[in-house]
This record gives structure tokens, sequence and C-alpha cells, in this order.
């Protein structure tokens, strides 16, 4: 048998739940779509996810099998503040799974580096509306903000001066990209950086954008003129729209590959060991 | 472990060696435990194989199987024992130790004598 054999072996059997992508991912970016949409839009695309993942959880079983993953907490591990031994754990009770420590560091990390930079950029006001389908303008307020102390001791006023509501918009839709994106990234990492680059291009694409949309403050200018390259990703960097489908349709991409890459480790065609 | 590494691939447990057994328990060693649907996918035996190679790892007490009823059907779990988790990690390093000794290794030079007859 070959190492790459038991290598694929050895990851699906550790990451079967969360390659379950019919359950998590593809749900997840439905109802991210969805909030793009109108009220009653909404309550479908919820609704149509909520059904998906209880069909698809009904189909994994059936077709797959069950996995069970290790314990969160490690029974027996003794500790300086626990010597006479790991304290019984109750009945169905986990604490915070592996995977969602790993995820829940990275998507902190990522939003408290992004809540500082966006402190120190320039006001900028965007001008244009989404709903109408214009294209954005971005303006760069010219105001002497810095003069006022550091702009980092509230992520909100700017230098004693509020932000923009149009500013806040755009601001909210970077803030999509990044934990998007963190999780995209959180999950690769989860996975050893390894058969998951699908989510490692997802999270340098939304943290690139995000990085992009921090940094207008700086790239806008006073007269409304901006790089014609800049101009082009204008709309996904300002308007939370258009964020809302980015970051929805790499989430069910995701899902999609995911769902994939689990079928065709345990497909029919995967059959790799001699009788 | 010593001699050529012809020998020490000789000496290699041959129960998880089979390339079944080591499939079987390699999915077992990356999760608690998993039923048996799972590791019939995962492996591509058919069920009388899966089946047969479990009570060899659960009579040599490297797997330990447990049966319940789930919705009136009965469901195998199989899960890797202490012993089995450490005779796996011991057959992966003697595995090492014969990968390194094999690309040191090299053939001794026979020394052809003619005969005198």
């Amino acid at each position: 048998m070959e190492t790459t054999a038991l290598e694929r072996i050895r990851f699906t059997a550790q990451h079967f739940n969360d390659l379950q992508g019919l359950r998590y991912g593809v749900p997840l970016g439905l109802i991210t779509l969805g909030w793009v949409g109108a009220t009653p839009l909404r309550v479908v695309s919820v609704l149509g996810a909520l059904l998906l993942m209880v069909g698809a959880k009904w189909y994994y079983r059936r077709t797959f099998g069950e996995v069970e993953t290790p314990p969160a907490d490690d029974p027996g591990e003794l500790s300086v503040f626990n010597l006479a031994g790991p304290v019984p754990r109750i009945e169905g009770f986990r604490q915070v799974s592996p995977v969602l420590r790993h995820l829940l560091t990275t998507v902190l990390t990522a939003v408290f580096l992004f809540s500082f930079f966006q402190s120190i950029p320039p006001n900028i006001e965007v001008q244009g509306s989404e709903s109408l389908g214009q294209h954005p303008q971005v303006v760069r307020e010219s105001s002497s903000s810095s003069f006022f102390g550091p702009s980092f001791i509230s992520p909100l006023p700017h230098g004693g001066e509020m932000r923009p509501p149009s500013m806040l918009r755009a601001v909210f839709a970077q803030t999509m990209y990044v934990l998007y994106g963190s999780f995209f990234l959180g999950l690769w990492l989860w996975r050893g950086r390894r058969r998951s680059e699908h989510h490692l291009a997802f999270a340098a694409l939304l943290l690139g954008l995000s990085a992009l949309g921090t940094a207008l403050g700086y790239i806008a200018r006073a007269d409304g003129e901006i790089a014609r390259i800049f101009d082009l990703f204008l709309p996904a960097l300002v308007y939370p729209g258009v964020a809302l489908l980015l970051c929805g349709s790499a989430m069910f991409l995701a899902g999609l590959f995911d769902h994939w890459q689990l079928v065709a480790a345990l497909g029919p065609t995967s059959r790799q060991v001699e009788d | 472990m010593s001699g050529t590494p012809f020998e020490q691939l000789a000496n290699l447990d041959r129960l998880v060696h089979d390339p079944a057994r080591l499939a079987i328990l390699t999915a077992l060693s990356a999760c608690e435990r998993a039923d048996f649907l799972f590791l019939l996918r995962i492996t591509g035996l058919t069920k009388g194989n899966l089946s047969s190679h479990l009570s060899k790892l659960e009579e040599a007490k490297l797997v330990e199987i447990e049966k319940r009823f789930v919705a009136k059907k009965t469901q195998t779990l199989i899960r890797l024992s202490t012993e089995g988790r450490e005779t796996l990690e011991s057959y992966w390093e003697e595995m090492e130790t014969l990968r390194k000794s094999a690309a040191g290794w090299q053939p001794q030079k026979i020394a052809l004598v003619p005969s005198t007859g």
C-alpha cells in the first residue's frame, strides 16, 4: 500500500465531519447569499439551509457511516490544579472542540488586527447608491483629525470626528471579508495546510479585499479621483451587498469542494485496498 | 533491530503489515471510533473481508468492537485499543528504521574463487 493512500485514509478519517460540505458550508453560503435579498428571501434561505443541514446529515450517515472525533478535553491528562485526576465528564458534554478553537483563534486575531488598522487611515465618504446599481465614488475627507491624538482609541470616532455612515457601510463590507476570510484560513490551518487549497485561495481573496478596503483612506483623493485598478474593485470594497454575495458564494463553493473531496475519498471509485 | 533490511522486513508484525489491516488501523488511529460502514467505504473492502480482518484484529486485542441498536438496526462501532495504538506506533517506528537502514545498505561483495578441480 502506498503512503499517499494511507495519508488520504488518515486525513479523511480525521476530517470526516468537517468535510461534510452539504451539511455546513453550503447551508451557511445559502444563508449569506439570501441575506442580500428582501425579508421573504432571507426567511426562505434560512429555512432551506436548515432543511439541507438535516437532510445532509441523514445522507452522510446513511451513505458513508459515522466517525467520532476524539473528545475536546484529554481525560487522561493530569494537572497541577487537579492532582487527583481528571474531573469525570458529564455525558454528552464537550468542551470547545479543537476545530472550533482553531477557528476562534484565527477569527479573533484577524478581527483584532482589522480593528486596529481600520482606526488609522483618514475618513472616506462613499458616493453612489448600491440599490440603484451606481458605481461608487470614494472621496477622502479633508480633516485635520491627526492633530487630535491617537486615532485608535475608539474604532468609530476618528480623531474626535464620527465616521460618515457611508464609510461605516464600507467597513461592514470589509468586516464580512475579514470574518469569512479568517474562517477559511482557520480551516486551512486546522486541516494541516494540506488537501484544503480551496480554503487558502478563498482566504487570500477575501482577506486581500479586506486589506485593500482598509487602505482606501490612503488610496482615495479629495477630488474623488482614484487609480483605475482600484476603481474596478470599488463596488466589492464599499458595498455590503456585493461583499455578502462574494462571501456567500465563496462559502457555498467551499462547501461543494469539501463534499466532492469526501465523495472522491469514500466513493466507489476510491477503492485502494486489495482484498 | 539488527540484521540486513531483508531480515528486518521479515521480522515485521505481519498482522499489521497486511495492506487491508494497515488501512483499517490507520483510519481508526485518526479518530475516536468509526462504524463498520465508514471502514467499508474508506478501505473499499467487501463486507466479508472487512469482517474477517476485524475479527483477526479483535482477537489480537488491537481493536475493540461494540454493537448497538440505532433505529432498530444494528450498528457496529470499532475503536482502536490502547494496545492497538501502541502496536501501530511501534510498527511505524520499525518501518522508519527499516527505511533508514535500506537507504544505507550495500550488498556484500562476494569473492569469486576459481575452482581448482
